[in-house]
């Protein structure tokens, strides 16, 4: 298995320099971010402000000088290279930092996605055609049709009514109960329960809105997924030596039917970073989805371009962890 | 037991319209009609905006204000420091000489000043500040000339390596002279400059400065240029940063050592950025936030007339939207055709489709150099072309033909009789651009003329390379008059017209100079006559801006003219009950 990462992960490289050179030829093309920054001062910026704004931001050298010395800068030193925002400015770091932001986000969505999938599916799947069945359906297709920022500016407007309906609830600072932006508040309170329970109820809202827009797809995925497995021959077996039902579906059934899950999950990594965006501009929350549109806002080329490398990267390690998974979930594959 | 396939439907209609239901409910309106755009207690403004919403103040309490933008650095003078939201920070940091009021007065500082500072000579032009001898940095170090000789040779622009906003008017300065101690300061300049006043309006401290490098050489200079980015650990105003969080916010706190005669109450100010403008309504209405300050939209101010507890205000800021017609084009460069199309256009058909349900009182704007609450502002347009911007299509049809073109089947004909245009309508796709280019189409089908749209994302190439033949966009203007010059002086860096004209270029480079405010106005008002007739742009409206603060806070309110509503936080405090 060890051997098998290895190679997954160098294959992984051409991969990689195709999308950096795709992301960064799409990036040059799109924004000129100089002129960005200073369109529109009155009265206009200085001419030699404006040289040196080009000079730091390399685009006083030809496109293939800019590529590879961008390039050479991420594999030898780390760095993203300079923000059109501010010299203040570091671009990996700032990255690096709205990356855990997202993480946060993304993995307690994706936890609670996965899970709440898993057990509708499995549950409409072995009680087919009950009123469980099509009530998780009707559920399941009304958040698949729901956009992600519907979603997001209805349960926030939800929690605003909730908090005004409810003002005894209120914190200590006057806000409303269900806070509505940012991860954390801005004057959290002094005590390690009380930040902690500030961390949880930020967290409240864009979770749920992430989850609904993963739950849907894969609690149809699981569904199929599981009715395929169940009418197997192998589980036929199963009920028919006197296994418990318990036993046929979690220990015989659900290793197999959540094989395909697997891949599902991981290529919601893609979709989940992508509603990111939606969701933390609509709750304020400084993770990746927030670094893109400001970098798209200031025509920040050197933020997007490595805005899309590292999310490139995330997604193919979604899909190297989804692939060992198969060898942990199925005995019968083994790598070589 | 299966379920009916209708009951199932049913279910799903009732719990879909549940959900809409839930997403449109809105609060009881406490504020009054739908035509009234500022709420009881902010309804002094458009006639006492320097004092509107006072009252006494009680000591204590904290104030959340939202910012549009996070602050990335803290140098103000830097060219990626010098934005709005970066001001509105340091404004309760750094002493200045002159503030400007929400009524457009320019206003000196009597808390840096003894007496406001005088113009003593016009030839060489010479001003002089005598500071307070209170006036103190919180350290204890007196401001003095030190500070003013740093200002001004951060932004002279001397050293190009220093990557300043601007020089307009430091590199005017020939000499800057202490006296009394360093409490009288001298500025010398080689021209008049009749923008003085605008000049260190944002004193950054010299001994801070000089803490990185030897500020008497530009080496060090540019070392304390950089040093100024960081988090001030300094002031010299009325409030001191705290904490700063380059994602979230940033925390000010009283100045003990404040020197100023309006003590501040708050125990703190807190900015958080907001980096979405349709996020802070919900955050004040959930009351994690307790004052706005925002470009409006129809959303917002019905937003704002269902808050309980909040009082509002939508007024005209000080920038305006205008459409530019190049010159250039062929048949653009003809004053028949461009009078013609001004006049077919109806500035109030722009208005209505844009900003009127949300700004009642939007009128259309009548100069070129003042916005419609500046003083010295009049309406020349109504005056000399009182056809233009009038929807006058008789009027421009009378004109078009006294020159000799025509309409047949609908187009409109040269002399030549050749076809005009189609010519190009750039703006850069906001809601109210798009709409305003709606109207502009139409309209000017009836005199044969057709426009076609287009949208640009790039706005400053679309200006810098003339890809235009008619084109929409705004200025921000200023109290402050000279700058006016650069918009409409034969080749000016910001003249998108190629227009020019001799006796306009002379009328603007004599009030550039002229230091009588009353005379500069007469200047720019004369100049604004041969503009309007030479029919190259047309003013529309002046943008509206939206400030909404908890009806708890007093001596919070807007400030459209340059200073922002933040120029006052010293004011700032709970109402006393």
């Amino acid at each position: 298995m060890f051997a098998y990462t290895i190679r997954r992960l160098l294959q992984a490289i051409p991969i990689l320099l195709v999308a950096s050179f795709i992301a960064f030829w799409l990036a040059s093309v799109s924004f000129d971010p100089v002129a960005t920054k200073f369109a529109g001062r009155n009265p206009p910026v200085p001419r030699q402000t404006i040289l040196l704004e080009r000079h730091r931001m390399h685009m006083d050298e030809g496109f293939f000088t800019q590529y590879f010395g961008w390039l050479k800068n991420i594999v030898l030193h780390a760095d993203f290279g300079p923000s059109i925002e501010s010299s203040t400015i570091n671009v990996r770091t700032t990255l690096l930092h709205a990356v855990t932001v997202t993480a946060r986000l993304v993995t307690a969505a994706l936890v609670i996605s996965v899970v709440l999938a898993v057990l509708t599916g499995v549950i409409s799947a072995y009680k087919q055609y009950t009123w469980f069945d099509y009530a998780m359906t009707f559920i399941g297709f009304l958040f698949l049709a729901m956009p992600a920022f519907w979603i997001a500016t209805l349960l926030k407007q939800g929690a605003i009514n909730f908090n005004e309906a409810f003002p005894s609830l209120n914190r200590p600072n006057g806000s409303g109960f269900i806070p509505t932006i940012y991860d954390r508040s801005t004057l959290p309170p002094a005590d390690f329960g009380g930040q902690m329970l500030d961390y949880f109820l930020h967290l409240v809202l864009p979770t749920i809105s992430l989850s609904l827009i993963n739950y849907a797809g894969l609690s149809r995925f699981q569904r199929s997924s599981m009715l395929e497995v169940l009418n197997s021959d192998y589980v036929r077996l199963a009920r028919a030596k006197g296994l418990r039902p318990r036993t046929v579906m979690v220990r015989h059934a659900l290793r197999t039917a959540l094989i395909p899950m697997t891949t599902a999950t991981s290529l919601t990594i893609a979709v989940t970073l992508g509603g990111a965006v939606i969701t933390e501009t609509v709750f304020q929350w400084r993770g990746m989805g927030d670094f893109l549109v400001n970098a798209i806002n200031n025509g920040d080329r050197f933020g997007v371009q490595g805005w899309l490398l590292l999310a490139g990267f995330i997604v193919v390690l979604g899909n190297i962890v989804a692939d060992l998974l198969y060898g942990v979930l199925d005995p019968r594959i083994r790598y070589a | 037991m299966r379920t009916p396939k209708r009951l199932t439907g049913l279910v799903a209609i009732a719990a879909a319209s549940l959900l809409v239901a839930g997403a449109c409910s809105s609060k009881a309106n406490n504020s009054g009609t739908t035509q009234q755009q500022n709420s009881f207690g902010y309804s002094e403004c458009p006639s006492k905006p320097d004092t509107c919403n006072s009252g006494p103040r009680k000591q204590g309490g904290t104030i959340i204000a939202a910012l549009g933008k996070k602050i990335q650095n803290f140098n103000i003078d830097a060219s990626d420091g010098n934005l709005v939201e970066s001001v509105e920070v340091m404004n309760a940091i750094l002493p200045g000489a002159y503030t400007f009021l929400p009524s457009g007065k320019i206003a000196w500082n009597p808390d840096l000043f003894t007496e406001e500072p005088k113009v003593t000579n016009t030839s060489p032009q010479t001003v002089v500040y005598k500071i307070r001898p209170e006036a103190k940095w919180d350290d204890g170090t007196a401001i003095n000339v030190d500070d003013f000789v740093y200002n001004w040779k951060l932004q002279d622009g001397h050293d190009k390596n220093i990557l300043v906003a601007g020089t307009t008017g430091y590199d005017d300065i020939t000499g800057v002279v202490g006296s009394d101690n360093g409490q009288t300061v001298t500025v010398t300049f080689k021209d008049p400059y009749s923008d003085w006043r605008g000049l260190f309006g944002s004193l950054y401290p010299a001994h801070i400065g000089a803490k990185a490098g030897d500020i008497k050489t530009d080496t060090g200079l540019e070392a304390a240029f950089k040093d100024m980015y960081k988090q001030p650990t300094w002031t010299g105003g009325a409030f001191k940063i705290t904490a700063y969080d380059k994602a979230t916010h940033v925390e000010l706190v009283p100045n003990p050592a404040w020197y100023g005669r309006d003590k501040p109450t708050l125990d703190k100010i807190v900015y958080q950025f907001i980096t979405d403008p349709k996020q802070q309504l919900p955050a004040l209405q959930n009351k994690e936030i307790n004052a706005l300050n925002v470009q409006p939209s129809k959303d917002l101010y019905d937003g704002l007339k269902a808050l309980n507890g909040v009082l509002y205000s939508i007024t005209a800021g000080y920038s305006w939207e205008h459409i530019d017609l190049n010159t250039k084009n062929k048949w653009l460069a003809d004053l028949a055709l461009r009078t013609a199309i001004f006049d077919t256009i109806s500035r109030q058909d722009i208005i209505d489709k844009t900003f009127k349900s949300y700004f009642p009182s939007a009128k259309p704007l009548g100069s070129h150099n003042f916005v419609s609450s500046a003083n010295g502002y009049k309406d020349i347009l109504s005056q000399v072309a009182p056809d233009q911007g009038n929807g006058k299509v008789d009027a421009a049809k009378k004109v078009l033909t006294d020159a000799g073109y025509t309409i047949v089947n609908g187009q409109l004909k040269d002399k030549t009789g050749a076809n005009v245009g189609p010519l190009s309508f750039v703006h850069t796709g906001t809601v109210a651009r798009a709409a305003t280019s709606e109207v502009v189409v139409q309209e000017l089908k009836q005199i044969g003329l057709t426009v076609t749209d287009k949208i640009t994302d790039d706005l400053s190439t679309t200006l810098q390379t003339e890809a235009f033949d008619m084109i929409l966009f705004g200025w921000g203007a200023s109290p402050l008059l000279s700058p006016n010059a650069d918009l409409w002086k034969t080749g000016g860096g910001n003249n998108f017209t190629q227009w020019g004209d001799a006796s306009s270029d002379k009328l603007l480079a004599d009030m550039t100079k002229e230091l009588d405010l009353n005379k500069q106005i007469q200047m720019l008002n004369d100049q604004d006559v041969i503009l309007t007739k030479a029919a190259v742009v047309m003013p529309i409206t002046d943008k509206p801006n939206a400030m909404a603060v908890s009806d708890t806070y007093v001596n919070i309110r807007d400030n459209t003219a340059g200073s922002y509503f933040t120029y006052n936080t010293q004011s700032w405090g709970v109402k006393q009950s």
